[in-house]
């Protein structure tokens, strides 16, 4: 004669444990959640955007600092007379070159 | 034409006159030379004993004159240009590998932070005032000073021109001057005037084994990225001509007639240059 | 690309299950059979327990592999399920599971066959078991993606060696049904 009741018993326990178990597993289920190795595009993607965020903060900066001094010829009263220079077909008596 | 050539500020000097020799022109060459050697021992950086270095370290200093308008000169010229030229670039410029003077530079050594530039100077009648952390670097204009003040001394003896490693003053007619473009050279004719040429292609080494030069971006404290090569600049001054060819080789336009030269090979005429 | 875990997690969850409910089995198998169990529920009870436990493991077993190949994340073909080596994924440590699988449904379905393959080839073929459940735990570590989970697989090796051991050193008596009692006064 077969004890229904143990059976039962037997039948829910697993069934908690089930559910239990699911719980579990979905409380970590980027652990991994693809079996494959880390993604190598992931990674490289995030060191890139880093990579980007720095190089942004660098380019904001110095374009500030161009705006900046754009401005200023901008708003500067009529240039003084310039001294005049132009191109000539002279032999050069001197250069000039990165100092 | 008489001509004379000295190494002074760590390049070769070459004084021009148009006259005859006399004893007049001897003067007149002998005062030039000795103002490079007197303006050197007050504002190199490198001369532990010039009257800058005494500045650097001590932040408060009661000043030479000169020493006095080279920085007023220089102040001027960062709130003039919206801060792209500064002298208090000083330890960005050390940081980055240009901690002795250029001929004795290591070709590569370990890479440092870049350091903040834009240090407050404060100038009240001869006392020199820096603001904490920050060192002043005259490099970007004690040259055109000196070839300013060597060419008023020049040219009580006739039509002259100073030219301190490319940084030129001419007067009194109408000077040749022979740039070099991308693939060639081109000729300037100067009258009364100055011109100076600033760039990344001469003074540059490598610091953790990375590319560096010496016109630091006063935005980032690091050598500037650009992509012109280097500028010529015309202004009334050598000093004038020095601030804006290094203002124009980080980016500010061009209102004056200018030479750029760019890093993948062009020439660029700008400013009105004809 | 279906990025929905839902099927990923049943296959985890259930092989967990699987393993928890085989191990029950096993051990229920040693327990009942040792004492102090043993001399106080009936055999034909704990018979059925360990039997039903079996079961259970079994049809979790089931659900594991079905989630499996409806997950989409490891392409488990249908025949990986029976043929050992067929997964693209750890096709060892999945190999494995697949022949501890078997082997589970084959010792299952020798109870009811044990008078056909007589008692003593069933009983050898029983202790397989032991090389049922080491297989899963080989299988759970190697091909299971729960790191988390060592722990567990630790305890229940830990329970089983115990109690396997328990058995050997009790060897327990069994509680059988009274025998009719014999009327020894009866004459030849």
């Amino acid at each position: 004669m077969t004890d229904h009741t143990a059976r039962l018993y037997a039948f829910a326990i697993s069934i908690l444990v089930f559910f239990v178990a699911w719980a579990a597993v979905a409380a970590r289920p980027w652990a991994p959640a693809t079996p494959s190795k880390p993604d190598p595009q992931v990674a490289a993607l995030v060191a890139k955007e880093k990579r980007v965020r720095a190089e942004t903060i660098a380019a904001r900066r110095v374009l500030a600092s161009r705006r900046r001094a754009a401005a200023l010829a901008a708003a500067a009263p009529a240039t003084p007379p310039q001294p005049s220079v132009r191109i000539v077909t002279l032999p050069p008596l001197t250069i000039t070159r990165t100092s | 034409m008489l001509r004379r050539a000295f190494p002074a500020m760590g390049t070769q000097v070459e004084l021009l006159l148009d006259s005859d020799a006399s004893a007049e022109s001897e003067v007149a060459f002998a005062r030039a030379e000795r103002e490079f050697e007197r303006l050197e021992a007050l504002l190199s950086r490198f001369r532990p004993d010039s009257e800058l270095s005494e500045l650097n370290r001590a932040r408060v200093l009661d000043a030479s004159d000169d020493l006095v308008t080279v920085t007023r000169l220089a102040v001027e010229a960062r709130e003039r240009t919206g801060g792209l030229f500064d002298p208090t670039v000083h330890d960005a410029l050390v940081a980055a590998g240009y901690d002795r003077t250029f001929d004795d530079l290591a070709p590569d050594s370990a890479a440092e932070a870049a350091r903040p530039c834009g240090g407050g100077v404060q100038i009240e009648g001869g006392r020199i005032e820096l603001e904490d952390g920050f060192r002043l670097d005259l490099g970007g204009i004690a040259k055109g000073y000196a070839v300013d003040r060597a060419a008023s001394l020049l040219r009580r003896a006739g039509p002259c021109l100073v030219n301190a490693g490319g940084d030129i003053a001419g007067h009194g007619r109408l000077w040749p001057v022979g740039v070099a473009t991308a693939d060639g050279e081109l000729t300037l004719g100067l009258e009364n005037g100055a011109l100076a040429t600033s760039g990344r292609d001469r003074r540059r080494w490598r610091r953790g084994g990375r590319e560096a030069h010496h016109l630091i971006d006063p935005a980032t404290g690091s050598p500037a990225e650009s992509d012109v090569l280097r500028v010529t600049a015309v202004a009334p001054t050598a000093v004038e001509a020095e601030v804006l060819a290094k203002t124009i080789f980080l980016g500010a336009p061009a209102q004056s007639p200018a030479v750029l030269v760019t890093a993948d090979g062009r020439t660029v005429m700008a400013g009105g240059l004809r | 690309m279906r990025t929905d875990p839902t099927f990923w997690l049943l296959a985890r969850a259930g092989g967990l299950t699987a393993y928890a409910l085989l191990t029950s089995a096993v051990l229920a198998g040693l327990a009942v059979k040792s004492r102090p169990l043993s001399t106080r529920i009936k055999a034909a009870d704990a018979t059925d327990i360990h039997r039903f436990l079996s079961l259970l493991a079994l049809g979790a077993v089931g659900l594991h592999g079905l989630a499996l190949t409806l997950d989409h994340s490891v392409r488990m073909p249908l025949a990986g399920l029976v043929v050992p080596g067929l997964s693209p994924y750890r096709p060892l440590a999945t190999g494995i599971g697949v022949i501890a699988a078997e082997l589970m449904v084959v010792i299952y379905a020798s109870f009811s066959l044990r008078r056909r393959i007589g008692i003593k080839s069933w009983r050898r073929l029983h202790y397989l078991t032991f090389a049922v459940f080491g297989a899963a735990t080989v299988h759970g570590l190697a091909a299971g993606t729960d790191e988390w989970a060592f722990g567990l697989y630790a305890s229940a090796v830990a329970a089983v060696a115990a109690m396997t051991t328990w058995r050997v050193i009790t060897k327990g008596g069994t509680r059988h049904a009274p025998v009719p009692r014999r009327d020894r006064s009866v004459a030849l």
